[in-house]
């Protein structure tokens, strides 16, 4: 039986008109400010924030000189991961992840972020030091008067060189692939200057904050992602929770993640769209808990609002 | 001279996972979520203090 | 006062519905239920006094520009508090989205106030993660070039390209803070027109 103002089945729908208490919302809040301002200080001066620094490709270029060569040989005979990569990217038939079947919204929206890798990664950037250096000069225009089968043989044989060939500092073995071994030598004394990382971030235009390029091209070699597996940052190592050192991540993203470490999600090609399909749909579910049968009657079920209020349940069911 | 880092405990360190099959998780992760789960059952647990008489 | 015609002009159609809605009392009240008596109850101005932190923070580093914080102690610091606000911030949130969940917070035409919720800690999310792609460090560098291939097979990625710094930026300090922030005053709007949703019924009885 109900106490007066402490109804037993009290209606969600009507105004609150039973048993109140003095309540400060103004010094809550004030306090809980000062409270999470002095916890954050805290921990702020206690563990500081990460800063790593960032690759850049000269770096690249210095550490890795052969992968950035098999990167640079990849974007001009059009094999890199870039290269086919498909939406938004480039105009590759059939690339493009589906989520069910054959529907792809990568393939739907299309290429919005055209890059054609070799002029963007190799000889647009060459056109610097060629102002100074005859003979790269000359190895650029004979490329680009060859027929594209012919680039693409001397590009190919290159790429598939490269494998079989010891390349240390600045010296690129030579044999049969035309002008390509002195263009990529030209790229790669270039990218350990520190100009090629300027070549791909500047446009026609003075100001620059745009590193789609740069970051394209980094991601497609080896290294960027050599540095991420040795902070335990690759999608295999539950990456998109995790932070450089031994900082806190994104607990959040938990569910984001862990589909990536279960069949067959884990080993599939599609993956990235698959996932991404689930969690909208989770991410929908999450926001209509209300309306989700069963899931909205977990809270009974799992009876912990009885804790949370055992206070008003006790005073509810005592006696007058 | 003081770093750039004004901390007492650098956090820079060679991280911890904690590794069981397929399931991997960071130390420092795993101290999070472990203090929200017990925020949530002291928040729960702990007698609230009535202030003033009810009305 | 009315105009001497009598139409009630837009300006005092606005304030009667929001009059209605929520009068001074029930905006900034000095009661509320008895049984509004649990610490759980702390998490929700927690996690407001965390975004508070988080907006402030941010503006301090905003004043000197998103690099300074590489070659300054100051700005260090500033960014730290960011960082450890912005971990409270969810940390607290989600405690807050725990507890609510199990009083079904939902019922009594609360819908909206879960709705609001729920969607400001998925924009959250994307907040969080615009500024992690606008520290210009290595995990700017990683997070960018992963998250690409997911958004990009959703075909969200040809517009909202995480490897566009100067986009990111600006999504990061203007666009998302603002919807947050939109979305979290909704949320606080809702539960104070609606009141805090009171007890499940216990034993047979229904609400």
């Amino acid at each position: 039986m109900s106490v007066a103002g402490y109804p037993l089945s009290p209606d969600p729908n009507v105004e609150w008109t039973g048993a109140k208490r003095r309540y400060d919302i103004v010094k809550e809040a004030v306090i809980a400010i000062v409270a999470v301002s002095l916890l954050t200080t805290l921990l702020a001066l206690l563990f500081s924030s990460p800063d790593s620094k960032p690759v850049t490709i000269a770096q690249w270029a210095v550490e890795a000189p052969q992968d950035f060569l098999a990167t640079a040989a990849a974007e001009l005979d059009g094999t890199s991961g870039l290269a086919t990569y498909g939406p938004p990217y480039t105009h590759t038939p059939g690339a493009g992840q589906n989520i069910i079947g054959g529907i792809s919204l990568q393939r739907l929206v299309g290429v919005r972020i055209p890059i054609d890798t070799a002029r963007a990664f190799v000889l647009d950037p060459l056109a610097v030091p060629v102002a100074n250096d005859p003979t790269l000069a000359a190895a650029l225009t004979r490329y680009e008067h060859a027929p594209r089968a012919v680039q693409q043989r001397w590009a190919t044989g290159f790429a598939n060189s490269l494998a079989h060939t010891q390349t240390s500092g600045t010296s690129v073995a030579a044999g049969g692939f035309g002008p390509v071994p002195e263009m990529l030598g030209g790229l790669l004394g270039m990218a350990r200057s520190g100009a090629l990382d300027a070549a791909l971030i500047s446009t026609s235009r003075f100001y620059q904050t745009n590193f789609t390029k740069a970051l394209l091209f980094l991601a497609d070699g080896s290294y960027l992602e050599t540095v991420a597996s040795q902070q335990n940052l690759l999608g295999s190592q539950w990456g998109m929770m995790n932070e450089t050192g031994s900082y806190p991540g994104q607990a959040w993203l938990w569910l984001y993640t862990l589909w990536y470490q279960v069949p067959p999600f884990s080993t599939s090609d599609n993956a990235d769209a698959q996932i991404w399909a689930i969690m909208a749909i989770l991410s929908l579910a999450l926001v209509l808990i209300p309306f989700i049968p069963g899931v909205r009657s977990i809270p009974r079920w799992v009876p912990i609002y009885r804790w949370i209020w055992r206070d008003y349940y006790r005073r509810a069911s005592s006696s007058p | 001279m003081f770093g750039l880092l004004l901390s007492v405990f650098s956090l820079d360190g060679r991280p911890r996972y904690i590794h069981t099959g397929w399931f991997l998780i960071s130390v420092a992760n795993l101290v999070v979520v472990l203090v929200m789960l017990a925020l949530f059952a002291l928040a729960i647990a702990l007698p609230f203090p009535h202030g003033g008489k009810d009305e | 006062m009315i105009p001497p015609d009598r139409t009630p002009t837009w300006t005092g159609r606005v304030r009667g519905v929001a009059e209605a809605a929520l009068p001074p009392e029930r905006l900034l009240p000095d009661t509320q239920p008895a049984y509004v008596a649990s610490w759980i109850y702390v998490f929700g101005v927690l996690t407001l006094a965390a975004l508070f932190v988080v907006l402030v923070s941010g503006a301090v580093i905003a004043l000197a520009g998103p690099a300074w914080w590489h070659g300054s102690t100051v700005g260090h610091f500033f960014n730290s508090v960011h960082l450890w606000g912005t971990e409270l911030f969810f940390a607290f949130m989600v405690v807050h989205l725990w507890g609510k969940f199990f009083m079904a917070a939902w019922r009594g035409r609360r819908a909206m106030t879960w709705i609001t919720g729920a969607v400001a800690f998925l924009v959250s999310i994307a907040t969080a993660f615009t500024g992690y792609l606008t520290q210009q460090n290595f995990d700017s560098q990683w997070i960018g070039t992963q998250a690409k291939d997911g958004l990009n097979a959703s075909g969200v990625g040809a517009f909202f390209n995480v490897l566009n710094y100067g986009q990111m930026l600006l999504w990061h300090v203007v666009l998302l803070p603002f919807v947050v922030c939109l979305l979290i005053g909704g949320h606080v709007l809702l539960v104070r027109r609606r009141g805090v949703v009171p007890p499940l019924p216990i034993g047979d009885e229904k609400p």
